[in-house]
């Protein structure tokens, strides 16, 4: 249970990802996002080394649908996994394993890839996509907001259509610096989005 | 005002932080701050957040700690104003207080680790954070970190809205990193959100591993609470 979105700000080329969870601190997963190389943020029965290889894959020079690929190639579970990917030009693949039970499921657009599995339907990841463009001249931050926003006014996280909360919740944008201008996160809370809405805006302002 | 503990486990080698911060997000100085089996850094006091890179880099190039502090040092014009704590794999520790630094701030180093506070109320916390460290041997270094942060008098912590606990062992990302970024008792609330963490840190190794025979995440939350219900 997971719906996050990983993108690029087509304006300033500033790299986002916004991702919200059952499982606590979804927020540790720094290793998901390099500045000036791309996202990765495998989900699901993720492997927690799958990231960095993705990144170190980037870095080299391969395209997001080759890696993708290799992933598939190496990965006897492969079905199991759910996948995002993320170039710093806005190229991405994603991928969504037939076996991860309950529904799953993924929407690519021009540079960005939103998903999510043990969601309530294919209208939370429409949701995430709809929050995410209904804004599109606005800073990143708040995109990867309120798109994960619209997946949980969408229905977000269900099991056989009982609702299960979203107890952690993370941002985190990367520009040219290699350490993050944004990144807050909510570890274990019962409404972790509408929190970390909070914290983001506190931060934001300074507080 | 913020204080912290930077650490290295003597019997895993994990390198481990703890950072409690007035300010929002306080955990974000982690960032970068550690490399697995290379070292750990904090600044404290008007950090640069490009400087921990800079000491892991340096310190993976094969130079001391207390060369690292001087390069950090002689690469920023306001190193006067910081705090500066770095400890690399074999435990060897430099530490740097800079002259104009608030009056008040204390910092002091031990086998392999690392206690600082960036203003008032100054010594009293690091030596308590330094006391729990060191009386704490057995524990694993999360638990350790975690008891320090504890150990530092309630009305000295009063003020900290957040918190962040982060540890590297042999691999290129955590082995724990949690964070509280915003709350009145932040330190409270780590404890609750590591307790509750715990036995969800092997299941999703389990899971990872072997994703056909793997129990469903709610199944195996739903089993943790029976249990407690039955504890209780």
């Amino acid at each position: 249970m997971t719906y996050s979105i990983i993108a690029r700000c087509p304006r300033t080329g500033r790299l986002g990802v916004g991702t919200t969870t059952f499982s606590i601190a979804c927020g540790r997963r720094n290793e998901s996002v390099r500045p000036n190389v791309g996202i990765s943020k495998s989900q699901a029965f993720y492997v927690r080394a799958t990231d960095p290889l993705v990144l170190n894959l980037l870095a080299q020079g391969f395209s997001p649908q080759y890696i993708m690929s290799k992933l598939k190639a190496m990965d006897p579970d492969f079905e199991y996994r759910q996948i995002g990917i993320l170039d710093r030009s806005g190229a991405v693949s994603a991928h969504t394993g037939k076996d991860i039970g309950q529904w799953a499921g993924h929407l690519v657009g021009d540079g960005y890839v939103a998903y999510g599995n043990g969601l309530a339907g294919r209208q939370v990841v429409e949701g995430i996509v709809r929050g995410f463009m209904a804004q599109p001249d606005a800073r990143l931050e708040h995109r990867l907001l309120q798109a994960i926003e619209g997946g949980r006014d969408a229905g977000g996280q269900a099991n056989n259509g009982v609702p299960r909360p979203e107890r952690s919740a993370w941002i985190r944008v990367v520009d040219r610096l290699d350490y993050p201008e944004i990144d807050v996160r909510v570890d274990l809370h019962t409404h972790a989005v509408a929190a970390i809405r909070r914290v983001l805006e506190a931060v934001l302002a300074g507080r | 005002m913020s204080f912290c503990i930077v650490a290295r486990c003597a019997r895993t080698g994990n390198l481990g932080i703890g950072i409690a911060s007035e300010h929002l997000a306080g955990g974000l100085q982690c960032d970068g701050a550690i490399r697995s089996r290379i070292g750990a850094t904090l600044m404290l006091h008007a950090p640069t957040p490009a400087n921990n890179r800079l000491a892991m880099r340096l310190l993976e190039q094969g130079y001391a700690p207390r060369h690292v502090l001087s390069e950090l040092c002689a690469n920023d014009p306001d190193h006067a104003l910081r705090q500066i704590a770095i400890i690399d794999r074999e435990g060897r520790v430099a530490l740097y207080s800079g002259v104009d630094a608030h009056p008040a701030a204390a910092a002091s180093e031990g086998e392999a680790c690392i206690a600082m506070i960036d203003s008032l109320p100054g010594e009293p916390v690091v030596r308590a954070l330094r006391a729990s460290y060191e009386s704490g041997a057995s524990l694993d270094l999360d638990a350790r970190i975690l008891a320090a942060l504890e150990a530092v008098d309630s009305a000295d912590a009063a003020a900290m809205r957040s918190v962040a606990l982060v540890v590297y062992g042999a691999h290129d990302y955590s082995e724990v990193d949690l964070r509280v970024d915003m709350h009145e008792q932040p330190i409270a609330e780590l404890r609750r959100l590591y307790d509750e963490y715990q036995p969800f840190g092997a299941y999703y190794d389990e899971r990872a591993k072997n994703p056909r025979a793997a129990l469903p995440q709610r199944e195996f939350a739903d089993m943790l609470a029976r249990k407690g219900e039955g504890a209780a």
